[in-house]
């Protein structure tokens, strides 16, 4: 397996600072996505991880097979650019044989790979096609099939889901998830929230080239400091006037003439809001509102943006140490 | 290996078996046409009739004309006749001699330029000089040339020239094919973004190097197909013609040493094209584009020494390795070149081609990774010369 160690990476283009002072870690056979808006940093981090720019300072230092690289070795991953890019003047099979070769593939193994990867990703009838005449998505699976076709150790891809229809990315995600259990290292970068929460081990939430979380689904949440609120069913109508009496309840709103959403103070507890609760009418139902990655991520960018300096930024020491405590 | 894949890809990305033959199809055409034109011609055009009135002697004789000798006494008969029995009349009877047309018609110069000749001999003969004599003012006086040194190489058949108008003719067509392909390859490439995952796979001095082979040796088989093409029409032209084949003028070594010359100068002018293109983010709207034709200087220097092969201008440029690939061929089809210049011309051909090269990727590997944007000047400078870039 391939495990990768980022340490104090910064890059500087001009007078933006693109990535600053970033120090994580990929666990091997893990998938770990990047999120960010645009301009978060993402494709530069990814740039330097695959060589393609080097940092201004900072380490990136590769384990696998046990040894220790400071660079990802040649042929061990494969690369999906934010920018894609094939000959679109040459046929799908022509564009793969061709990647395969610079790959160090052999002539047999690249027709094996492409029979295996073109029938999976359904483009086994455009194989004598020129990429010109495929649709987007297409272009985007036959840019896929080039990164998966020598069997990396590790898998970047950067906006792995964008071009592609709804069917198109549970394919991909089925993908993933079979390589994830081949003991392939994933690193994506996505958009889509949805398909990130079911699909990461670990995420990271970019803004400004600083982290803003970092860590498993649970700990993210934890981190982002989500204002959580509890959905209270009662099974007769109650006074709601008196919901704001509560000493617990500091916001509350109602869904229904039986239905109500809460959000608590800081220093109250579930059992004090219990009790509170009980004395106003029965409860027919209480239950904790997750809200969804995507609102979080959309808060957290928010307020990052809002914040005057970095010290707002969550420092990834301190986010392992919370995670080892 | 790799850059071999790279230079087989980008070989075959241009050569296309059916454009070749469609090619060669294309040009065996031109030449049957061109060849049976004449024959086509002549049987279109009639035979012009030309009344010679002369008391005696010959008729002049040329093709597409039918002469008939007649007495001056009958001028008023055939006079009466142009422009319906005889398109033209010529009265040798008065001075000068008189060319009788029934209106301006561009066969006439050609038939003027005949009876001059004709009358010109003549009259010599009508001059009371012995045979010697007038065959001493009809010809031109002989020069015999001698040389005190015989075996100095020069060269002075017709075909030396030939030979050199020929290298400089395919060698444009080498520089310029280069000159489009490199420039179409590597632009089109970065708008495609292609470059993004190609440069996780490859150096850019593995991918500028291989797409260099690959484009040189494009425009080798390029310039060697239509040498050999041209060489085969002058060949036919010949034969109809019934004259004997045209040998080629120049020795075993004499056309190595021109393969030599010409593909190490591709492989410099493509580096430079390769390394330059990279740098050119729009070929619509970059003011650079213009820059990409440079390489041709070499070929318009070598051609205005052309005529003096002998002179220190082509000698210099025969040593200079920038200009060294157009003009050591030239040279070596039209004089005697000595060893040692030649072989210290390729010796710095090859250390600049080297060096050239090596510069050149620089430049490539910081235009290539650019987008949207172009370096400056003094960032190309820079990594020309090795130093890291700025931005």
């Amino acid at each position: 397996m391939l495990h990768i160690e980022v340490s104090h990476v910064a890059k500087t283009y001009g007078n933006v600072q693109a990535v600053q002072d970033l120090s994580f870690t990929i666990p091997g056979g893990q998938i770990f996505a990047l999120l960010g808006p645009n301009g978060a940093g993402k494709s530069s981090l990814i740039r330097m991880l695959v060589g393609l720019t080097l940092p201004d300072q900072g380490q990136i230092s590769v384990t696998l097979a046990g040894q220790q690289h400071s660079s990802l070795p040649e042929g061990c991953f494969g690369y999906l650019p934010e920018d894609r890019g094939l000959y679109l003047d040459k046929t799908v099979v022509e564009n793969l044989q061709y990647i395969g070769q610079l790959r160090g593939l052999t002539k047999s193994q690249i027709a094996e790979q492409l029979e295996h990867w073109l029938q999976r990703l359904d483009l086994l009838d455009k194989r004598k096609e020129n990429l010109s005449k495929l649709s987007k998505g297409n272009q985007q699976k036959v840019q896929l099939i080039s990164c998966l076709m020598h069997q990396p150790a590790l898998l970047i891809l950067d906006e792995p889901f964008s071009g592609l229809d709804p069917i198109n990315q549970e394919h991909v995600l089925t993908i993933l998830a079979e390589l994830k259990a081949k003991g392939t290292t994933v690193l994506l970068s996505a958009h889509q929230m949805a398909l990130v929460e079911r699909l990461a081990d670990q995420m990271m939430l970019l803004n400004k080239g600083q982290v803003v979380a970092h860590g498993n689904l649970q700990q993210v949440t934890q981190q982002l400091d989500p204002k959580v609120s509890y959905s209270v069913r009662f099974t007769a109508n109650i006074d709601s006037a008196k919901l704001g009496d509560c000493q617990s309840v500091r916001h509350w709103q109602a869904q229904s003439e039986l239905q109500f959403l809460l959000e608590l103070h800081d220093h109250a507890t579930v059992n004090q809001l219990l009790q509170e609760l009980s004395q106003l009418g029965t409860l027919a139902d209480f239950s904790r509102q997750q809200p969804s990655l995507h609102d979080l991520y959309l808060a957290a960018v928010q307020h990052h943006n809002q914040a005057p300096d970095t010290t707002q930024t969550i420092s990834t020491q301190s986010i392992s140490e919370g995670v080892a405590a | 290996m790799k850059i071999w894949t790279i230079a087989l890809f980008e070989f075959k990305r241009y050569f296309k078996w059916k454009q070749e033959l469609i090619g060669i199809g294309l040009m065996v055409l031109i030449f049957t046409l061109t060849s049976l034109w004449p024959m086509l011609k002549n049987a279109l055009d009639k035979d012009y009739n030309v009344a010679v009135l002369a008391t005696t002697g010959s008729v002049p004789e040329l093709d597409g004309f039918k002469f008939q000798l007649l007495p001056p006494d009958k001028k008023a008969d055939v006079a009466a006749g142009v422009g319906d029995v005889w398109d033209a009349v010529i009265d040798t009877s008065v001075t000068p001699v008189q060319l009788l047309a029934e209106e301006k018609a561009s066969w006439q110069d050609k038939l003027k330029t005949t009876v001059q000749k004709w009358q010109q001999q003549r009259l010599i003969s009508a001059l009371p000089l012995s045979a010697e004599q007038q065959q001493l003012i009809a010809k031109l006086p002989e020069i015999k040339v001698e040389l005190l040194k015989a075996d100095s190489g020069a060269k002075d058949d017709k075909g030396q020239k030939l030979v050199s108008a020929g290298l400089l003719f395919l060698l444009a067509l080498g520089v310029f094919s280069g000159f489009g392909f490199m420039f179409t390859a590597i632009t089109t490439e970065k708008q495609n973004r292609v470059t993004e995952q190609l440069l996780t796979l490859l150096t850019p001095q593995q991918w500028m190097d291989g797409k260099i082979l690959g484009i040189s040796l494009f425009c080798l088989k390029s310039m060697l197909t239509s040498g050999l093409f041209f060489f085969l029409v002058i060949q036919a032209f010949r034969l109809i013609d019934n004259k004997p084949m045209q040998a080629i003028p120049m020795t075993g070594f004499e056309v190595f040493s021109a393969l030599l010359f010409v593909g190490l100068g591709l492989l410099l002018v493509n580096s430079f094209m390769a390394g330059f293109a990279a740098t050119i983010d729009d070929p619509n709207h970059s003011s650079r584009s213009i820059m990409m034709f440079l390489p041709a200087a070499p070929l318009g220097l070598a051609f205005s020494v052309m005529d003096n092969a002998e002179g220190l201008m082509m000698q210099i440029l025969s040593l200079f390795p920038l200009t060294s690939f157009a003009a050591m061929p030239l040279r070596m089809a039209n004089s005697a070149v000595p060893m040692w210049e030649w072989a210290l011309s390729l010796l710095l051909l090859i250390g600049c081609l080297w060096w050239f090269k090596a510069a050149a990727s620089r430049v490539f590997a910081l235009g290539i990774r650019m987008y949207g944007k172009e370096p400056d000047w003094s960032d190309i400078a820079r990594a020309f010369v090795g130093r890291k870039a700025r931005t």
